[in-house]
Formats: structure tokens, C-alpha cells, sequence
């Protein structure tokens, strides 16, 4: 994990860490507190349907804005310079577009649906629920994989703690307290402590980016990037850095599925109190998704010239032709390195807590959702009548526990070898590329059909050959080589290509064999 | 690269600007939404979290 090896001093002092203790400590007695208002799934997995506007807003910029976005944009903004922040703009106007149209999102909160698969259920049928609900929540689960392993890296550079062992403790602590209070109060205590995390993550993060201009200066900074990067580093478009293909793919993952097709951000719109609620949470929380990739891209860019500028650093994290590292684990380092190096005692302890907060905000989010989807949609269906209400609940609890340490594991072995928003987005593509195209076809196209479901579900698998380590393996067993195929395959490239691959197959398989009975989007829920 | 670099700039001057007006509104306003939704779900299970002060 390389926390070791770097031992820069930080200004982290006791200050900081009695912030860090005291509001770590007071989020876990809130979330706990607020068990008492939960009676039911309904209660615990969409606090009975009663989210408001800015409520809502804050619970999903809460939720999207974690610790592992700051990491991963940081090392993008690090990584590709200003050309990154294409990312957060097509995030911001693609769900400015959904919230003005409700393109997925109000059909499915007209239904009355709790989950994508319940979705899946009423369109398509229950078996098409069950597989299409075991791939969401094995799909999501291995993208959270690396939350852990990016906060462990966080603490090290923020605090300049040099002993993994202290590390994994504070981790290993931190998950314990978003499990004790996830499991007791569910959805209403993940609201409450998003929402607390919203407000302190907001202003930390304006006052660290004040207070990193004024220390290096933009000109600084673009001086930084010009000499790092050159041309691609400002240009997106420029097929030395991100390219064309790149912006396609973002456009779809960051933009498209971010906000209307991952499971996380569409249980908010599920949990809102009415599609008019809907609408407005995606327009507001438009300038949420813009800013959860520009914010901590804009971080890692000034991490960048103030590594690239001080002589101490610019060994670590630059190699010797001037490029940065090519080391995952070492670029993911940079920002909060940065932000230890240059923030005063005290705000560093609220940025320290305001970080972690995202963090324990992003898992508590995902740990109630994936566990909510095996418990609801695969469990549930199995077991049919005999799992009572109160099965459920406890189900969806003992899933919270066993996913929450297969992420202990997972996060400490796994080689990423590749920037960590790429691991993200292909990982997600395993679930989402053919989710896509049953919500979409689904809603939009009467003749999609249960076959053409099963098909396009299946077909996403392929997006797993986007993992460096699985596409290297492949490409060897094949003996295949860029010289063969004529171009360097990547992420992208195999993300979308595997998108087109999911629709023709649910296209097909729809024409080919239809449905016999139709049963077609049917509104369940209140308006 | 410098007319890269002057977009980029007005993007996230804009994004910021945009971003404290959203943290402000949301902070104030969102503290009135979870009063609201306690007591909401207070009233659907009064003999839960639906003691006088929250149901009242």
C-alpha cells in the first residue's frame, strides 16, 4: 500500500485529532439515536418516502461527494491536469438535462419502486429481478472494493502517520462505527449524517481551495501543468491525454449513469416524496455532480504544482522525464499529502473530519443499498411468503456485516494498477451497461422483452475486461499485442464498446423472441 | 493552451461560486427538511419515535 514509505511531515496535531474524534463520535450517536424512528423496509430502506427538496439534495451531493470521489478525482485532476475537469462538466449538465426532462428517473418513481430490480420485477418479470439484482449487488460491492484502501491512504497523508498497523486500526475503527449505526437506523440515520456531512465537507473544501490559490497562484499552477502535462494537460480532446473516445465514455458513466442508472443515486429519487421533488433534486443536485469532480480534481492540480515545485517531493511523485509516477497508489496519495502539508492546525482537523465523514457517508449509502438489494430483491423473491418483514430487515442487516468485511479483505490485496476512477467506472459497467438498456428500453420500447433482458444483463460482463489486470492476463492467453489490434486498448474503449454490445443484445433478443404477455411500466407508487 | 487555461478558469470560478450559494441555501434549508421528516415518520409510529415533542 506503499503508506509507509512516504514520510513527509504533516502539521496534523492533537487539536486536530480531538475535531477529528468528537465528530466522528457525535455522527455515530446521531445515526444511532434515530433507530428509534424506524418500524419497517419502507422506514429503513427510503425513510417512509418523506425526503424533501434540499434534504435530498444534500443526502445525494452527501452520499456522491465521499472520500473515495475526493481521492479518485484528486489523482484524475493530478493525473490529467485541467483536461480532467471535462469529467465534471458533462457530469453537471447531464443531470441538469435528466432533472429538466426526468428522463428514467420520474417513470420509475411514478411506478412506486424501491429498486432497479423492482423494476426489473414489474417489466420484465421476477427472474429477471433475481439475476438482474444479484449482478447489481455483486457489481457494486466489487466497486466499493477500494473505498477502504482509499481512506487508509488518506489518513496516512493527511496525519503523516508512517505505521500501517495504526492505520488499518483507525480504518478498521471507522467502518465498525458506519456499520453500528447503518444497521440499527438504516435510511433515516444515513440522511441525517449525510446531510452533516454535506454542510462540513462544503465549506472545509472552499476554504482548502482559497487557501491553495493564494499560496501558489494560478499562474503557478498553470505554469505547473504546462511543464508536466504540455497541451494535453488543458486540452480534452487531445488524444496524447484524455480523448474522444474518453469524453463518450464519461459522458455515459459520469454523466448518464452517475445520476439515473447507479442504484444509489437513483434511491433518492425512489425515496422522494414526489416527482416534482424529483425533478428539482436533479436540477439542484446538478451543480452537486458538477462539483464533486471539479472541487478535488482542482485539489490534485494544485497537489501538482506544489509537489512538481517543491524539491522534496518532486522525486516522489515524478519520474525522471518529468511525467508523474505511474503508480496508482502513489498518485492517490498526492492530494491529501498536499493538503497536510499546507492547511493551519485546527482547519486541518475539520478537513480531516469533514473527509472522513465523506467517507463513512459514502459507505453507510452503499452498504444500506447493496444489502438492501440482496435482502429485497434476491433473498426476497427466493424465499417468497415465508421471510416475514421482520426477516427482511434482519437479513438486510447480516448482509450490511458480511459485505463490510469482505471489503476488510478485498481492499488490502487487490493490485488496482490503474487510476482509481477507471477501476470505478469499470467495475460499475459490469452492473450498469446492461442496466441501462433494460431501464431504458424497458420504459421507452413496449417490445423489450424478458429474453432481450436476460441477454443484455449477461452481456455486461464483458466490461470486466476493462480491469488492467484481467485485460493484461487476457491479452497474453490470446497472445495479443497493441501492434495486433492496431490500437492501445482501454477502459474506455472496452466500456463502450460493451455498451453497444448490451443494447444490440436486448434489441435482438427482444425482436427474436418476444414477449407472450406484455406487461409493461405500471404506475404503482404516489405521484 | 492559454485559451484552455482561461475556459478552465471561468468553469471553476463559476462551479465555486455556484457550489457556496448551493452549500449555503442547502445547509439552512435542509435542517428545516429534517425536523420535518422526524416528525413525519414520527406520526406514522407514535409509539416509536412519535413521543409528544416531535408529533406535536
Amino acid at each position: 500500500m506503499l503508506l509507509s514509505s512516504l514520510s513527509l511531515p504533516s502539521t496534523f496535531g492533537p487539536l486536530d485529532w480531538s475535531i477529528l474524534v468528537v465528530y466522528v463520535a457525535a455522527v455515530v450517536a446521531v445515526g444511532i439515536y434515530v433507530n428509534r424512528y424506524i418500524a419497517g423496509m419502507e422506514d429503513y430502506v427510503l425513510a417512509g418516502r418523506s425526503l424533501k427538496s434540499f434534504l435530498a439534495v444534500a443526502t445525494m451531493v452527501g452520499s456522491e461527494l465521499g472520500l473515495v470521489t475526493l481521492m479518485y478525482s484528486a489523482q484524475k485532476g493530478l493525473t490529467g491536469g485541467m483536461a480532467a475537469f471535462h469529467i465534471g462538466v458533462v457530469a453537471g449538465v447531464i443531470t441538469l438535462v435528466v432533472g429538466l426532462t426526468g428522463f428514467i428517473v420520474v417513470p420509475l418513481r411514478q411506478m412506486g419502486v424501491m429498486t432497479i430490480p423492482e423494476f426489473y420485477d414489474r417489466r420484465f418479470g421476477r427472474g429477471v429481478r433475481i439475476f438482474g439484482g444479484l449482478l447489481l449487488a455483486l457489481s457494486g460491492i466489487l466497486n466499493m472494493g477500494m473505498f477502504l484502501k482509499a481512506g487508509a491512504i488518506f489518513v496516512a497523508g493527511l496525519t503523516g502517520l508512517t505505521d500501517p498497523g495504526a492505520i488499518k486500526v483507525i480504518m478498521t475503527v471507522l467502518l465498525a462505527a458506519v456499520l453500528s449505526y447503518t444497521v440499527l437506523g438504516g435510511m433515516v440515520s444515513v440522511v441525517i449524517t449525510d446531510y452533516l456531512q454535506f454542510v462540513l465537507l462544503s465549506f472545509t473544501l472552499l476554504a482548502a481551495c482559497a487557501i491553495a490559490v493564494s499560496q501558489l497562484s494560478w499562474s503557478g499552477i498553470v505554469e505547473s501543468i504546462t511543464t508536466v502535462h504540455g497541451q494535453p494537460g488543458f486540452n480534452p480532446f487531445d488524444e496524447k491525454g484524455f480523448g474522444p473516445s474518453y469524453i463518450v465514455w464519461m459522458i455515459f458513466v459520469a454523466g448518464l449513469v452517475s445520476c439515473a442508472v447507479w442504484q444509489t443515486a437513483v434511491m433518492r429519487a425512489c425515496a422522494a416524496e414526489s416527482t416534482t421533488v424529483v425533478r428539482r433534486l436533479y436540477v439542484w443536485s446538478s451543480i452537486g455532480f458538477l462539483i464533486r469532480f471539479m472541487v478535488p480534481q482542482f485539489l490534485g492540480i494544485c497537489a501538482l504544482a506544489y509537489l512538481w515545485q517543491t524539491p522534496e517531493t518532486r522525486a516522489l511523485f515524478f519520474a525522471a522525464d518529468g511525467h508523474v509516477v505511474a503508480s496508482s497508489d502513489r498518485t492517490m496519495q498526492a492530494m491529501p499529502v498536499f493538503l497536510g502539508q499546507i492547511l493551519p492546525i485546527g482547519l486541518l482537523g475539520l478537513v480531516g473530519a469533514g473527509m472522513l465523514a465523506a467517507f463513512m457517508s459514502t459507505h453507510d449509502s452503499y452498504l444500506l443499498c447493496w444489502a438492501s438489494v440482496l435482502a429485497h430483491d434476491v433473498a426476497g423473491p427466493i424465499l417468497g411468503d415465508r421471510l416475514s418483514l421482520r426477516g427482511k430487515l434482519l437479513l438486510a442487516r447480516v448482509f450490511i456485516l458480511v459485505i463490510g468485511l469482505f471489503l476488510l479483505f478485498w481492499g488490502l490485496w487487490y493490485p488496482i494498477g490503474q487510476d482509481l476512477w477507471d477501476y470505478m467506472a469499470v467495475t460499475g459497467a459490469v452492473y450498469f451497461t446492461g442496466a441501462f438498456a433494460l431501464l431504458f428500453l424497458g420504459l421507452y420500447w413496449r417490445r423489450a422483452s424478458r429474453t432481450g433482458a436476460y441477454l443484455a444483463l449477461s452481456g455486461g460482463a464483458f466490461a470486466v475486461l476493462g480491469l488492467k489486470p484481467i485485460l493484461n492476463w487476457f491479452k497474453q492467453v490470446l497472445n495479443l499485442s497493441e501492434k495486433d489490434l492496431g490500437i492501445e486498448l482501454t477502459s474506455d474503449h472496452i466500456g463502450l464498446a460493451t455498451t453497444a454490445l448490451v443494447l444490440l443484445l436486448m434489441v435482438t433478443g427482444s425482436l427474436l423472441f418476444p414477449d407472450r404477455k406484455r406487461p409493461g411500466p405500471q404506475t404503482g407508487g404516489s405521484p | 493552451m492559454s485559451s484552455w487555461a482561461n475556459i478552465w478558469g471561468m468553469v471553476l470560478i463559476a462551479s465555486l461560486a455556484l457550489f457556496t450559494a448551493t452549500a449555503v441555501t442547502v445547509t439552512v434549508a435542509g435542517f428545516k427538511d429534517i425536523r420535518s421528516m422526524l416528525r413525519r415518520i414520527g406520526k406514522k409510529h407514535p409509539e416509536r419515535g412519535g413521543d409528544g415533542e416531535e408529533t406535536k
